[in-house]
């Protein structure tokens, strides 16, 4: 072999080499089928400059719903959002809205053994992930049938939910999709919220109470995160009820407790329309 | 000669693939599943050393926490001339952890005592200021 030949050689596998690690990147993130930019935007940039150096971490759906489970909240039949309901929502804004909401449902329904339902709620959480091209948390671990498979082991399930949980996460931070992020939030904050007040509303239980108003922390990060996009209407509406529910969790955190009773029963009711209305939006 | 070319190739190969691959979301996946071990993944956060600018020898994030829950806090920094010096911060800002004394600790795992938010901070090697091939990184994981 020549030293052409040689270098030609080289050529072919430094460029395979090169090559294969960009493809790599773009076939887990899902870039290649849904065409979405995966440069970080001006408006991402301005938002990470505003809060520290990274994008701030949210916790996890799946543990806030742990938490709960942990402080005594049981199951209620038919409290969560009808999974069969994740085939009407049209808008990138609903669905990713309702795939936060979803992704409560299924850790509650999973955490309180009711394995059927957990199944439904996998099933709609794919079905709104697909729905904003996010097929790829799904796909790359062969994730339905795993879950399906593992129906009645809990930890196994629990094991499934964090896979697609990291995901999720990490595809939407290496593409820069955090307005999906923040929604999907949302979503998942408001059901736990909702879950949590529907069950105080008949029976005070002091430990699911005092991981509601936990909560307070987390909702005044995500209404500073949203802010970034409020120029978008309905980004503005939402900053504006999750603000008013901030408003309450405040007086309810603290320390003067003559008026707590009253913003209690303000919180429930602004809760619950908000969550409602969210479901009920296509 | 033929080999010393060969070799040489793909040890360049080898190098750019381990650049190009520093924060790509492969890495990232691959190094929370190894390192969380029994806690369970709660978030990520990671950006290229470039992305901070030049100047900027320490960066620090925020994370949320809740009382008496355990978490593991993972160092998922590659790409460095040296193990990235981190440190971990309560809710009051009182210093909880440092692998200052040993950097080969990777990750540190606490109880939290009150709900909030912690802190974590990165100190850049100033070798590497300029590197463009470094990620900043680090992962959350619970029990």
């Amino acid at each position: 072999m020549n030293f052409k030949s040689r270098l030609a050689t080289a050529g072919i596998i430094l460029s395979v080499a090169f090559g294969c690690n960009q493809n790599t990147d773009k076939d887990t993130s899902g870039l290649d089928s849904t065409g979405a930019d995966s440069s970080m935007t001006a408006r991402d940039a301005e938002a990470e400059t505003k809060t520290q150096d990274f994008i701030q971490s949210l916790p996890s759906p799946i543990h806030v719903a742990r938490i709960f489970q942990r402080a005594g909240l049981k199951y209620i039949s038919g409290i969560t959002n009808p999974a069969a309901n994740s085939s009407k929502y049209m808008s990138p804004y609903s669905k990713s809205i309702n795939l936060g909401m979803y992704t409560t449902d299924l850790a509650y329904c999973t955490f309180n053994d009711q394995s059927q339902e957990a199944i439904s709620y996998f099933k709609a959480v794919k079905t709104l992930t697909d729905g904003l091209n996010l097929t790829s948390i799904f796909e790359s671990t062969n994730m339905v049938p795993r879950f399906e498979q593992n129906i009645g082991n809990k930890d196994s399930l629990v094991t499934l939910m964090a896979t697609m949980s990291m995901e999720s996460d990490i595809l939407l931070k290496q593409t820069s999709r955090l307005d999906i992020a923040y929604l999907s939030f949302a979503g998942a904050w408001i059901e736990s919220a909702y879950i949590a007040t529907q069950m105080l509303k008949n029976k005070r239980n002091p430990d699911i109470l005092k991981r509601l108003l936990d909560q307070n922390n987390s909702l005044g990060k995500l209404i500073a995160l949203l802010k970034e996009y409020d120029d978008k209407q309905e980004f503005g509406a939402l900053i504006t009820s999750l603000s008013d529910i901030k408003t309450s969790l405040d007086v309810l955190n603290s320390e003067n407790t003559t008026t707590h009773e009253e913003e209690f029963k303000k919180l429930v009711s602004k809760v619950e329309k908000l969550r409602n209305d969210r479901v009920n939006d296509n | 000669m033929k080999k010393i070319f060969f070799i040489l190739t793909i040890a360049i190969a080898s190098f750019g693939q381990s650049v190009f691959a520093q924060c790509s979301d492969k890495t990232i996946k691959k190094l929370c599943k190894e390192g969380l071990g029994t806690y369970i993944f709660e978030s990520a956060a990671f950006k290229p050393l470039t992305a901070f600018g030049a100047k900027k020898n320490v960066v620090e994030a925020a994370f949320s926490v809740y009382s008496q829950e355990s978490y593991r806090v993972l160092n998922l920094c590659q790409g460095f001339s040296d193990v990235v010096e981190f440190a971990i911060y309560d809710t009051d800002h009182n210093l909880l952890f440092s692998n200052k004394s040993d950097k080969s600790v990777k990750f540190y795992d606490f109880v939290a005592q009150k709900s909030g938010d912690f802190t974590i901070e990165f100190k850049i090697p100033s070798a590497d200021m300029k590197s463009s091939s470094c990620c900043v990184a680090f992962a959350i994981g619970y029990k």
